[in-house]
């Protein structure tokens, strides 16, 4: 045994270390070991039993998930999507939503009440079912216009397209470093989050395998970033100019000068205007005017920028996790959808400022 | 018949996206129950396919990117097949005629690649 832990404890935490790494892969190493022959107690006998250790907790994880999709994709028949979240493990924003789930069930095991606490637990449970739902579908409105962007042949549009998935990216690259971290402080702590006390041998691998999935997520969409940083640089339009980016083009329109940090300053913004329903219509109104957003669409932006919540919620939470929490709730997905989608219906790849 | 299970009509565009979802996640489960693919090649399908497929999109979306999904993953290939085979058999709908679309459009691009696939299907059938 390595470490204090359970064999699929420290298997997940290595599988998600050689993911960093990028180099080894658990399969590979035990073909490598099984060809020695190592003397009793030598460093490769060790390591040989340390890798088929791995390789069997490997074994053991990839039964577990396999069941779980099974039963998953048996019981809610027409709903396979949610068996490939499963298998593909949590959207970013969604790891942090849990995140800031656990901090009020955390809350909530205070009460000492037993019937208030459970009265106080569904109303969270509720609370981020929902949130998560509203979240999840941004992103689909999301992917779904810059889907549609890319089909044309304009290079405005392609260019749009890739300034909103970028910053997407970027939101999500952020999302899994805070879940990441979270993850790592829970499984070194050995805390349960939810309760203050030792955290369950249960929970433990549910977390390490969270961990790993997030670890492995951060650096499929770091490559993919990478890629495309390189690919949006050449784009050029019609004319054989650049073409300017969108999201910086938002952050100064709506500022009046030209921003160093876009979404920093986008999100600030978006904080701000979540502070009361006057700044809410006061910020839709300056979205329309710079022409990101339809004037019809209004209302429902307004709704959907707030995810659900009322704006005390969004206050407290705040309040609770300081502004950033803003973005980690995923509003600015909120404004890229309907960013995309208009920019998608006018079709022909206008700028930002018309 | 490749969609039992889904009782698919022309105006069912979620009907489509299901059944595609659906054949994905049985795929990866099986591949993955195989031990052909680990965890991490079955979270990088399921995210191209999460990415790919989204609620929302038309018949003709969810097919032209649901022929993508085996770009670069070949394990992907029986899923693009049935994916083709009931595009053409229960929505009566003929996929050169997107290839005509795009070319029209000035896709090229786009309809070489979904071209060569089209082709190797009716080739095959």
């Amino acid at each position: 045994m390595i470490g204090p832990g359970t064999n699929m404890d420290v298997t997940s935490e290595q599988r998600s270390l050689q993911n960093e790494g990028g180099k080894i892969d658990v399969g590979k190493m035990t073909v490598k070991v099984e060809k020695k022959v190592a003397a009793p107690n030598s460093p490769e006998d060790v390591a040989q039993q340390q890798a088929l250790e791995m390789q069997k907790a490997a074994d053991e994880l990839n039964k577990k998930l396999v069941t779980e999709a099974t039963t998953a994709l048996q019981q809610g028949s027409g709903e396979a999507r949610n068996v490939l979240r499963l298998i593909s493990g949590n959207e970013a924003i969604v790891s942090n939503l849990l995140g800031l789930q656990d901090a009020e069930y955390l809350e909530a095991s205070m009460i000492k009440e037993p019937k208030a606490q459970q009265q106080k637990y569904a109303e969270i449970q509720k609370k981020y079912a929902k949130l998560i739902q509203y979240a999840e579908n941004r992103q689909n409105e999301t992917r779904l216009n810059i889907s549609r962007l890319k089909q044309s042949e304009n290079p405005k549009d392609q260019a749009l397209a890739m300034d909103l998935e970028n910053t997407n990216a970027k939101l999500d690259l952020h999302n899994y470093e805070m879940a990441i971290i979270r993850n790592r402080q829970i499984l070194d702590a050995g805390i349960n989050p939810r309760t203050g006390q030792p955290l369950e041998k249960e929970l433990r691998s549910r977390y390490s395998t969270e961990l790993a999935q997030l670890v492995s997520k951060k650096i499929i969409l770091e490559e993919k970033t990478k890629n495309s940083k390189g690919e949006r640089e050449k784009m050029r339009d019609v004319n054989g100019k650049p073409i300017r980016n969108v999201i910086d083009d938002m952050a100064t329109a709506l500022s009046g000068e030209k921003q160093d940090n876009s979404i920093s300053f986008l999100e600030t913004r978006v904080t701000q205007a979540l502070t009361s329903e006057a700044s809410m219509n006061k910020f839709a109104d300056e979205l329309v005017t710079i022409n990101v957003l339809n004037e019809t669409d209004k209302a429902k932006f307004i709704d959907d920028m707030k995810l659900g919540l009322t704006v005390d919620d969004i206050k407290e939470a705040v309040k609770k996790g300081g502004k950033k929490i803003i973005g980690l709730m995923g509003v600015m997905s909120v404004i890229l959808a309907y960013a995309a989608y208009k920019k998608s219906q006018e079709g022909q790849g206008q700028s930002m400022m018309g | 018949m490749v969609d039992d299970k889904f009782d698919l009509n022309i105006n069912d565009q979620d009907g489509f996206r299901k059944f595609i979802e659906y054949e994905t996640a049985t795929l990866i489960i099986s591949l993955l129950e195989k031990g052909a693919i680990d965890q991490d090649r079955a979270a990088r399908l399921s995210q191209l396919t999460l990415d790919l497929i989204i609620p929302g999109m038309t018949l003709e979306e969810l097919y032209l990117n649901g022929v993508k999904l085996d770009d670069n993953n070949s394990e992907m290939a029986p899923v693009v097949y049935k994916i083709m085979k009931i595009y053409e058999e229960k929505f009566e709908k003929k996929a050169l005629s997107q290839v005509s679309a795009m070319v029209k459009n000035k896709q090229f691009g786009q309809a070489e690649d979904l071209v060569k696939k089209v082709l190797l299907f009716k080739i095959n059938n």
